[in-house]
C-alpha cells in the first residue's frame, strides 16, 4: 500500500511537470490540445492530494521520528513542513492556469504554468532531501 | 504634446506582464484570480497560526481528523467560495491578476521563511 501510494505520488508529480512543459510548448503553436492538456493537469493536481494525504498522515510519522532523531532534523522541520504545505497550492495554481486557458486568457496563463512547473520540481527536490534525511546518521 | 499622444494611439494590452484588459474577467462566473488570492493568503495564515498556537492546530485536527486535512479543506473552500462570490477585478484596490500573483508568490515565500526561522529560532 505504501509503495503504491509512493509511486502514484511520484508519477502524478512528474506528470504535472511534463504536462506543464507540454502546455508551454503548445502555447507557442496555438494548438487545439491546449484545453484538454490544461484540464488534465488541473485534474491530476487535485487527485495528487489523495496519495499525498495517505503518505503524509499514515506512513510518514515513522519516517519523521527517524529524521528528527538523525543528523538532519532540519530535513523534516524545514523541507518536509514546507513541502507538505506548498503542495496544497499546486491544485490552486493548476486550476487558475487552466481556468485562464479556458476563458481565453492563454497569454496570462503562461506565468502560472511556469510557476506550477517550478513549484512541482522544487517539491520533488525537497522530497529527495527528506528521503536522504531519513538515512542520515 | 500632439506628438506624444500619437506615440500611444492604441491602449496598452499589458503593463509589466500584467493585462490591462478585464472585459472577459467581468463576464466570468468564477474569478480564478480572486480565488487564488484568498486561498494563498489563507494558507499562509493557517500555517503560521497552527504552528504558533497549539490549541488552534489541535482544533483543526479535532474537526478534520488531521491539521493538514483541515488546511487543505479550508484552502480549497476559500478558492471555490471567494472565486464564485467575489468577481470584482480588484482586491483591496489592486488589480486581481496582480494581487493573486503576488499573494501566491508571497504565500510560498512566507511558508518557507517561517519554517526556516521556526527551526533556527527554536
Amino acid at each position: 500500500m505504501r509503495d503504491l501510494m509512493l509511486y502514484l505520488h511520484i508519477i502524478a508529480g512528474l506528470s504535472i511537470i511534463v504536462l506543464s512543459i507540454l502546455i508551454l510548448l503548445q502555447m507557442q503553436k496555438k494548438s487545439t490540445w491546449l484545453k484538454p492538456l490544461s484540464a488534465l493537469t488541473a485534474a491530476i493536481s487535485w487527485l495528487l492530494l489523495l496519495p499525498s494525504a495517505l503518505l503524509y498522515i499514515i506512513f510518514y510519522p515513522a519516517t519523521k521520528t527517524l529524521i528528527k532523531a538523525g543528523a538532519w532534523p532540519w530535513a523534516h522541520s524545514i523541507f518536509m513542513e514546507t513541502k507538505e504545505h506548498w503542495g496544497l497550492l499546486i491544485p490552486i495554481i493548476a486550476t487558475t492556469a487552466a481556468g485562464l486557458v479556458f476563458t481565453g486568457r492563454v497569454k496570462e496563463s503562461k506565468k502560472w504554468w511556469i510557476l506550477l512547473l517550478a513549484l512541482a520540481a522544487l517539491i520533488g527536490v525537497m522530497g529527495r532531501i527528506v528521503t536522504l534525511g531519513g538515512m542520515a546518521r | 504634446m500632439k506628438g506624444r499622444k500619437s506615440l500611444r494611439s492604441k491602449p496598452r494590452k499589458s503593463v509589466f506582464g500584467f493585462s490591462t484588459e478585464n472585459k472577459k474577467a467581468e463576464k466570468e462566473k468564477f474569478s480564478f484570480y480572486n480565488g487564488a488570492f484568498a486561498a494563498s493568503v489563507l494558507l499562509a495564515v493557517l500555517v503560521i497560526a497552527a504552528e504558533l498556537a497549539k490549541p488552534f492546530k489541535d482544533f483543526l485536527a479535532s474537526i478534520f481528523t488531521h491539521h493538514w486535512i483541515g488546511k487543505a479543506v479550508l484552502t480549497a473552500a476559500a478558492f471555490l467560495i471567494v472565486g464564485y462570490v467575489y468577481k470584482q477585478d480588484n482586491v483591496f484596490g489592486v488589480k486581481s491578476e496582480k494581487a493573486s500573483w503576488y499573494a501566491t508568490l508571497g504565500s510560498l515565500a512566507v511558508i518557507l521563511l517561517f519554517y526556516v526561522l521556526h527551526f533556527f529560532g527554536g
